[in-house]
């Protein structure tokens, strides 16, 4: 039923702007599997692509094995859905749902039977006789869902579905629609731009920029291992800080000073000597009231409160970093005294912006 | 949709080439038979392009002289209409339809603008206007006859200027009404804040900004004026011509059989409304639809 | 003449205390609303005096001194063929001219929905007929379906012998060369409406009809044909209106001739009017045509007053 999608080496340019280039990517069978990418880095293009709306200058799209260059768009077995939903507004809801398999030839007794179902199932009910156009955001994304499930489609392909959504039914539909896709074993191509979406629903994340995949992997593994400063910076909230640091090598061990910790040793590497970044996330420092060891008093500049946790922000350097501690933490305090372990930092290259070395927080503990 | 078979795209080619020959077809034998000299007008089978082209229909069309010299050798060709020039037609012309449309676009800029900053007259105002538009003028021509007979208006410019701005009105009021409402009421209070009375906020901020659509609306109705046949017909009598009437005279003149001088005036009178109409292309639709259809 | 007086509204206004006079927004729609009174009520109601007088002007008296003769001009058009065959004959005219328009004009359109090169230069060149005088549109017609005109000559190419046919001198055929040239002259506006439709329907919906594996068929009859219908409610109704005012074409081409076979009800009126000088007979008519024509106006313009918002 559900298909395995492969898009190997695609490239499109428009006029001057590449922007697909030489991307390849695999979706298993019933994997929910995201591209997520600040606007115009190819995201969309590369929907079109897959649905047929345009055509790659290079490269192969293959469902279950078989290239679908010359496939037309409608026989692809795709569902798509759309950033603004495409409901068809002079259609009734059920007309709607209807739409597919009507087109497809399925006779009027079976078409009742699977609308009503389908109805049922993400309960639409109340809206079937309802015209498209008096539809609501959260309705009309129902709808548009129901419309292409209903045809059983091999891949499912969703283009930003929630931008248009408030914040409350987001939350809603990503455990409805996670759900949903467990259960009815579906393969799913997610588009998005927005990395909570792509972190809380997916299997697996590709992260993409200017037409490049730049890495795919798990949410944790995203999350934890990023590759390169741009991932490192795009997935987490709050952000990741990022601080330059000077590396110094002693034989292959490399050792950090940043601007206020020293002798971070992150193991065993090659880099050249010099200014490099290091990328930390907000919870890796830790915060204490009390002087320590290592720690260093840093001067907090504000606090932003997102109820459950603070996050300080610290003049560290030249720069602020963002520090996580619990409600209350910092309340009247000017400095607060913040230790850094090697562990859980990323090194990354300052030509090359990859992370070159990070010692993980799993081998800390 | 987008993978056409070759045949497909052939027959839709072909189509699109054959509606275009459609589209020309009556122009070009309009132009082409003005050139034609006196002896092929009338030819059988017709001469689709001469190999003789001559200016001398537009030469009996613009110059007496010619006119007279063309009517002694063909003797009662030309009846006493069309042998004076076609100059005073283009003149009458010219200046009813400039004025009108001058008063139309003033009448309308204000009455609009009122309409849509104020809602004056509620809702349903605008709507009156349409309805001028929307009767046969033929069925106000006879009493306008009737009054302009005691007015003294018949056969006068200010007489046609008057329905020509009447009639415009409909279309002047309906489109600026829409060019303004494109602009939003924010940008007149931000000049009125500043001390800036309601009207002048107004003239400086909003006018401008919609000075291109006022200048369409403004061609839109010169050509409307320029075309317009059935008033000018009713509504004089030989002191004024419009370049319509010089068009129907000349048709009906020696019972339609001067082919290549109705012609020739066919192709120079109707240059200055393909001219204008090309230029406003963009806002035909809006102004045909009172607005109604944005590009 | 009312610009002075405007003029002097506005300093009112300036001044914050508003004295006296009329408020600001009526003044501004005054000099548009009284040209429109003076052209369009006071006729109105000369014609309602006119339409129960026999007046002629040739018979010396003024139309204000003319003798009443009350409901007979309407009794006399009940059963007046004439008049009731040129009204018949223009709701002929209009029915099968919008439709054809229509017909044609969607055509088109979907011929000039995808990209092609050279698109915009076709789009105006097809769009010319709209772009002439009307006037000069039925000269030009009127050649063309001369007995000696192309038309004929084309005729005579494809039957292969001479075909000499006088189209407007036949009472059973001179209606189709009127109908032509409205039809040429103004299929591009209909085209240029449905066109305007169409390239802003939401793109999305279609794709999306795509995707479900529509037939470009059903596509265009479930999909854009519903999103398209208050453009070509518009556009129908425009062009009815105009279409039943039909004149031009028909006093170049027939005068209403040849007897009466192509009379359409502004034909009648101006012949009735200004040939026979049957001017309150012709009152009388006017005044059915305005009150047929207003009350079809008011029932149909809902669509337009829906779309403007």
């Amino acid at each position: 039923m559900s298909a395995r999608l492969e898009l190997s080496d695609l490239h499109k340019r428009f006029d001057s702007v590449e922007a697909v280039s030489g991307l390849s990517l695999a979706l298993g069978q019933g994997e929910f599997l995201s591209l997520l990418g600040p606007s115009g880095c190819g995201k969309s293009t590369t929907l079109a692509m897959i649905a047929g709306f345009l055509q790659p200058d290079q490269g192969d799209i293959a469902i279950n094995g078989e290239s679908q260059l010359r496939v037309p768009p409608h026989k692809r077995r795709i569902g798509l859905v759309f950033q603004d939903y495409a409901i068809f507004s002079r259609l009734s809801v059920r007309s709607n749902l209807a739409f597919g398999l009507e087109a497809q030839g399925v006779g009027r007794a079976e078409r009742q039977r699977k609308v009503e179902a389908m109805a049922e199932q993400l309960r639409l009910g109340h809206l079937l006789e309802r015209g498209g156009h008096s539809l609501n955001m959260s309705e009309m994304q129902a709808v548009a869902l129901a419309r292409v499930l209903i045809t059983e489609p091999a891949l499912l392909l969703l283009d930003e579905p929630m931008s248009n959504l408030d914040a409350t039914d987001r939350a809603d539909l990503r455990g409805e629609l996670k759900q949903l896709q467990k259960s009815l074993d579906q393969s799913v191509l997610y588009v998005t731009h927005d990395q909570v979406e792509a972190m809380s629903m997916s299997d697996r994340i590709a992260v993409m920029r200017d037409g490049h995949i730049q890495q795919v992997g798990s949410p944790e593994e995203i999350y934890r291992r990023p590759v390169n400063r741009f991932v490192a910076e795009f997935i987490g909230d709050p952000p990741i800080n990022i601080v330059p640091c000077w590396v110094k090598t002693s034989g292959s061990e490399i050792c950090v000073n940043t601007a206020c910790h020293n002798d971070l040793y992150m193991g065993h590497g090659d880099l050249s000597e010099g200014t490099h970044w290091l990328a930390i996330r907000p919870h890796v420092f830790k915060a204490t009231h009390e002087a320590s060891e290592n720690s260093v008093a840093l001067p907090v500049r504000f606090i932003e409160n997102f109820g459950s946790e603070h996050v300080l922000h610290l003049q560290y350097g030249e720069d602020l970093v963002g520090v996580v501690v619990p409600p209350g933490f910092a309340e009247g305090r000017d400095l607060i005294h913040v230790s850094l372990d090697a562990a859980g930092v990323h090194l990354i290259d300052r030509t090359s912006e990859a992370v070159v070395r990070r010692r993980a927080v799993e081998v800390a503990a | 949709m987008s993978s056409d078979k070759p045949w497909l795209v052939v027959l839709k080619r072909s189509a699109v080439i054959l509606s275009m020959v459609i589209a020309f077809f009556p122009i070009f034998w309009l132009v082409s038979t003005s050139l034609k000299p006196f002896d092929e007008w009338a030819n059988w089978p017709p001469i689709w392009i001469t190999d003789r082209p001559t200016l001398q229909n537009y030469r009996i069309v613009f110059f007496p002289e010619a006119a007279r010299e063309f009517a002694a050798a063909q003797e009662g060709s030309l009846d006493y209409k069309v042998s004076g020039s076609a100059w005073k037609s283009f003149q009458d012309s010219a200046i009813i339809s400039t004025l009108a449309t001058f008063f139309s676009v003033v009448f309308g800029t204000l009455a609009a603008y009122s309409v849509v900053r104020f809602r004056t007259g509620g809702e349903n105002y605008p709507f009156q206007f349409l309805t001028v538009r929307m009767f046969p003028p033929i069925a106000v021509v006879v009493p306008m006859v009737a009054m302009f007979s005691v007015l003294k208006l018949s056969d006068t410019y200010f007489g046609l200027i008057l329905a020509y701005t009447a009639f415009t009105l409909p279309f002047s009021i309906w489109m600026i009404r829409s060019f303004i409402e494109d602009v939003p009421a924010e940008l007149e209070g931000a000049a009125m804040i500043h001390g800036m009375g309601q009207f002048k906020a107004f003239l400086t901020v909003t006018l401008p900004l919609i000075r291109g659509g006022v200048l369409s609306t403004a061609l839109f109705i010169f050509i409307l004026n320029w075309s317009e046949f059935l008033f000018a017909l009713v509504l004089t009598s030989g002191d004024v011509v419009t370049i319509t009437i010089q068009v129907a005279n000349y048709v009906s003149a020696s019972s339609g059989k001067l082919y290549g001088v109705q012609a020739a005036m066919g192709s120079v009178s109707t240059l200055p409304v393909i001219l204008f109409g090309y230029i406003i292309q963009r806002h035909l639709v809006r102004g045909l639809t009172f607005g109604a259809i944005k590009r | 003449m009312a610009q002075e007086s405007l003029d002097a509204t506005a300093m009112k206004q300036a001044a914050p205390p508003r004295r006296r006079g009329l408020p600001f927004n009526v003044a501004l729609v005054l000099p548009a609303q009284l040209t429109v009174l003076a052209v369009v009520l006071c006729p109105t109601l000369i014609v309602l005096w006119l339409s129960i007088t026999d007046w002629q002007p040739t018979s010396g008296v003024t139309w204000y001194q003319a003798e009443p003769v009350w409901h007979w001009n309407f009794y006399d058009l009940y059963f007046d063929d004439r008049f009731i065959g040129a009204l018949l004959r223009t709701i002929l005219v209009v029915c099968v001219c919008v439709a054809l328009e229509l017909a044609i004009a969607i055509g088109l359109a979907l011929l000039f929905l995808e990209e092609w090169p050279w698109r915009k230069l076709a789009v105006s060149a097809v769009i010319l007929p709209m772009m002439i005088v009307p006037v000069d549109a039925a000269n030009a017609f009127f050649m063309l379906f001369n007995e000696r005109g192309p038309i004929n000559h084309i005729i005579s190419l494809v039957i292969g012998e001479a075909f000499e046919f006088s189209w407007l001198a036949d009472p059973d055929w001179a209606l189709l060369p009127i109908m032509l040239a409205e039809i040429w002259q103004w299929t591009p506006l209909m085209f240029l409406l449905v066109l305007t439709g169409l390239m802003n329907l939401p793109e999305n919906q279609i794709r999306a009809a795509i995707v479900l594996g529509a037939s470009p068929a059903r596509i265009f009859f479930r999909v854009m044909l519903p999103l398209m219908a208050p453009v070509i409610a518009i556009a129908l109704l425009v062009r009815s209106i105009e279409t039943f005012k039909i004149f031009d074409p028909v006093y170049i081409l027939t005068r209403g001739g040849p007897g009466a076979a192509t009379e359409t009800i502004s034909m009648f009126m101006y012949n009735g009017a200004f040939v026979y000088f049957r001017m309150g007979y012709i009152a009388a008519a006017g005044l059915l045509v305005l009150i047929v024509v207003i009350s079809i106006c008011l029932a149909l313009s809902k669509p337009l007053k829906r779309h403007h918002g």
